[in-house]
């Protein structure tokens, strides 16, 4: 009986111990793959791992035992040979992985591209190396995008050169989680996809695809001046401090509704700014810290006290963002008219009227957007990147310029025109109920401005070419307020912001009245595609030497040494 | 002659007096030919990035062909019990096969510049992306002829050797592949394993010493491990 027992055993062990051995890899295969996929070592990884690793353990000594691997000479000396391959495979792999770890932290790069294009400029090198602290690069774009092999790979170039920049890519497409974590870190409600986003403690700043690509064809890639301002905004100790009135029916930033202004209040944010909301009149003064301060869209008239505060705040080098409307209700204007013209900004009491289209049966319509395209923006740093891109206004008043005054130290120049054909209606009252008329004597005609910006004048070239050194002295130059003034508010609204050119209008403008312009002078680079210029002969000589041409060569080789060995 | 040579010699000689090289040869210059005009027609770019990326699965393919049968077929027909017994080292006789298979491998390449003539032919080039493309060529062949020789080091079938070895490369090839763009110390272990991202580099124009550092080790590791395999025999 027991004879009998003993062989259904054996039996028994021989027929499924492999199965088994191979359903417990399986398992600890799965169990590892389900860790990987919820990203955490649970009961639903550690049980299936535990029991296959327990059953291959078990199976594999009982195995041992059983068929005597120990027991005789020869299977002994096999047994410890065997092991010794693999502990001192074991050990040269322990080798190799520590060469490996220390080489992925020491490690050097050639770049030997003909026109470096993953090099960076001495610039940028310089920067790197007086960088003091950790900053997060995270790239949030779809592998597919134009110009992602570049922006990694430049970005690559910046870990290499500091230790304090990790980098790190997010997929946003296959990883959502990951960008809900990211954006909850960094307190935005909306984070925008096709970004690299620069962390250096509690600040950060977005760079967008569009301003890594010079949007001219050919396009050009200008990454490193968009990524090294960046870094040079994040690592700064302070942040642009942006205060947004309220008080006078202002739009508000908190407000996520169409008419609110909180897209381009998250954009800031994106730009490593500080926006709060600011009452002149109960605080009786524009906060010290304030860098620049933002009128949007006023319904009601400021009281001479606020305007003074305001004047006050100008005088001593103040930045101010004014976004007006046309006059509504008719003929209750905000009170900046005088407080502007001090700086040669002229505002009116008009709505900018612009023919656009030619519509069957009823004629010529006018429309209340305003297209400002290509030839409608003046030279200007703020307009210089989004020439390309339309700006699009929804009922505004035209804001001008005075003539250059020698008795005035400020000059405002104009920085768009409403398109040919526009004018500036003044019969704002009776707007709503009669198809508006271009009248020559009332209205003003075009060219229409719809934005001025205004600085303190520049020093003379008389001056200058006596004092050369003057030119380049930063600290030289004539020191003042900045003021940009839009006849409209409509256009940075959260209805009408995403528009092409809208928003980058707006982020310009904040950037030249912070002084943040790119000063960095790191040129675009050409993508240096090598374009060949192939003709169809070409081509067809091309493919059939390579493919049949060069593979003859061997065949001949091959047959010629055939023949000869076979004789 | 050193042993090494010797044995480097009589394997170069073996390759050469069979069909093996002339047809691995041949079917390498057809495919990687396809490759390289169909996408110069396709981008008009004067470049070997995309040709030589389609390459990496036909050398994942002809490598394992190449070492197939430097150690299988000693173990089946028994030759390789003479090497063991004669005055030569284990490593001389790993070493000298290593380097014949590598020189085949070079061999088989080596008619791809006459792309570059073709290049410079309807445009202008960059050269120093071509010289590092095939810097990363020769390193990455030393890897795939070392994980060849491995594979062909524990088994005896040649057949069976080759399609293992073609696998074990595609897999490193795919979790190159697979874990790009994504986070996390696993999928940086896979993409560290995978040959993916360290030939891209090559091929971009880059020499990045991780990359050399990796093909080079991994390459030492593999001949290591073939040594102690080959000198287990010995003692069973």
């Amino acid at each position: 009986m027991s004879t009998v027992h003993e062989k259904n055993r054996k039996d028994w062990f021989d027929l499924y111990s492999g199965y088994i051995i191979l359903a417990g890899i399986v398992a600890v295969v799965a169990g590892f793959g389900v860790s990987r996929i919820f990203d955490s070592w649970g009961f639903s990884a550690i049980l299936p791992i535990g029991i296959g690793g327990g059953a291959i353990i078990g199976l594999s000594t009982a195995a041992a035992v059983r068929n005597k691997w120990f027991s005789t000479e020869a299977s002994k000396r096999k047994a410890l040979v065997g092991t010794n391959v693999a502990v001192m495979s074991i050990f040269a792999a322990a080798i190799f992985a520590i060469v490996g770890f220390l080489n992925n932290r020491h490690y050097e790069r050639f770049d030997l591209t003909l026109t470096g294009k993953y090099s960076l400029s001495q610039k940028t090198e310089n920067i790197l190396k007086n960088l003091n602290k950790p900053i997060v690069v995270t790239t949030l774009f779809n592998p597919g995008e134009m110009f992602y092999e570049q922006i990694v790979d430049i970005l690559k170039e910046y870990a290499y050169h500091t230790d304090n920049i990790k980098l790190q890519t997010i997929d946003p497409l296959r990883n959502r989680t990951k960008v809900e974590e990211l954006a909850r870190r960094l307190k935005i409600s909306d984070l925008q996809l096709n970004t690299v986003v620069f962390e250096c403690g509690e600040y950060s700043k977005h760079v967008q695809q569009n301003e890594v690509i010079e949007r001219e064809y050919p396009f050009k890639f200008k990454g490193e001046e968009a990524f090294t301002e960046a870094i040079l905004n994040v690592t700064q100790e302070k942040q642009t401090a942006i205060y947004f009135v309220t008080g006078h029916g202002e739009r508000l930033f908190e407000d996520f509704d169409r008419s609110g202004i909180s897209g381009i209040a998250n954009a800031l944010k994106r730009d490593n700014c500080r926006i709060a909301p600011v009452d002149i009149l109960s605080k009786k003064k524009i906060p010290d810290d304030c860098d620049i301060l933002v009128v949007a869209g006023p319904t009601k008239p400021y009281l001479t006290e606020e305007l003074n505060i305001i004047r006050n705040y100008l005088e001593g080098r103040g930045k101010m963002l004014l976004l007006l409307e046309p006059a509504a209700p008719p003929n209750v204007p905000t009170g900046f008219r005088e407080l502007l013209a001090e700086y040669g900004i002229m505002i009116r009491d008009d709505v900018v009227v612009y023919v656009k289209t030619k519509m069957p049966l009823f004629g010529m319509q006018t429309v209340a957007e305003i297209y400002v395209g290509k030839d409608e923006y003046a030279e200007h740093k703020i307009t210089e990147d989004i020439k390309n891109y339309n700006t699009i206004l929804y009922g505004a008043a035209s804001v001008g310029a005075t003539p250059p005054n020698d008795q005035m130290p400020y000059q405002a120049t104009v920085l768009m025109n409403a398109p040919d054909g526009s004018w500036g209606e003044t019969d704002v009252v009776n707007l709503k109920y009669i198809k508006p008329e271009q009248n020559r004597e009332e209205d003003l005609v075009s060219p229409v401005p719809l934005a001025v910006v205004s600085h303190v004048k520049e020093l003379p070239q008389s001056v200058l070419k006596s004092h050369p050194t003057m030119a380049t002295d930063p600290k030289a130059k004539p020191q003042g307020a900045r003021l940009v003034v839009f006849g409209d508010v409509d256009f940075v609204s959260n209805e009408f912001v995403d528009n092409p050119g809208n928003k980058d209008l707006f982020r310009n403008s904040i950037n030249w009245l912070a002084q943040k312009e790119a000063q960095l002078g790191i040129s675009a680079k050409p993508p240096d595609f090598r374009k060949a210029v192939i003709h169809p002969v070409q081509i067809k000589v091309i493919f059939w030497t390579t493919i049949a041409g060069i593979p003859v060569i061997p065949i001949i080789v091959g047959s010629i040494v055939w023949w000869k060995r076979r004789r | 002659m050193s042993n090494t040579g010797t044995i480097f010699q009589r394997e170069i000689s073996a390759y050469f007096l069979s069909p093996i090289a002339y047809v691995v040869i041949a079917v390498f210059t057809v495919f990687s030919g396809y490759f390289f005009s169909v996408m110069l027609g396709i981008t008009q770019e004067t470049t070997l990035q995309y040709s030589l990326a389609y390459s990496q699965f036909i050398l994942s393919i002809l490598a394992p062909v190449i070492t197939m049968r430097l150690l299988a077929e000693e173990s089946k027909t028994g030759t390789i019990e003479p090497l063991m017994t004669a005055a030569i080292t284990d490593f001389e006789v790993v070493f000298g096969k290593f380097l014949a298979a590598w020189a085949l491998y070079n061999i088989m390449i080596a008619p791809t510049a006459f792309y570059i003539i073709f290049l410079a032919w309807v445009g202008s080039p960059d050269y120093g992306t071509i010289i590092s493309s095939y810097i990363g060529l020769v390193l990455m062949g030393g890897f795939f002829i070392s994980i060849g020789m491995l594979v062909s080091a524990v088994t005896k079938n040649q057949i069976v050797a080759a399609v293992i070895g073609i696998v074990a490369l595609l897999i490193l090839l795919v979790i190159g592949l697979a874990s790009s763009g994504n986070e996390g110390w696993l999928y940086a272990t896979m993409r560290y394993i995978g040959t993916y991202d360290h030939w891209e580099t090559f091929t971009k124009g880059i020499i990045d010493t991780r990359d050399v550092v990796y093909y080079v080790s991994f390459t030492a590791l593999l001949l290591f491990i073939v040594v102690r395999i080959v000198e287990s025999r010995r003692w069973r």
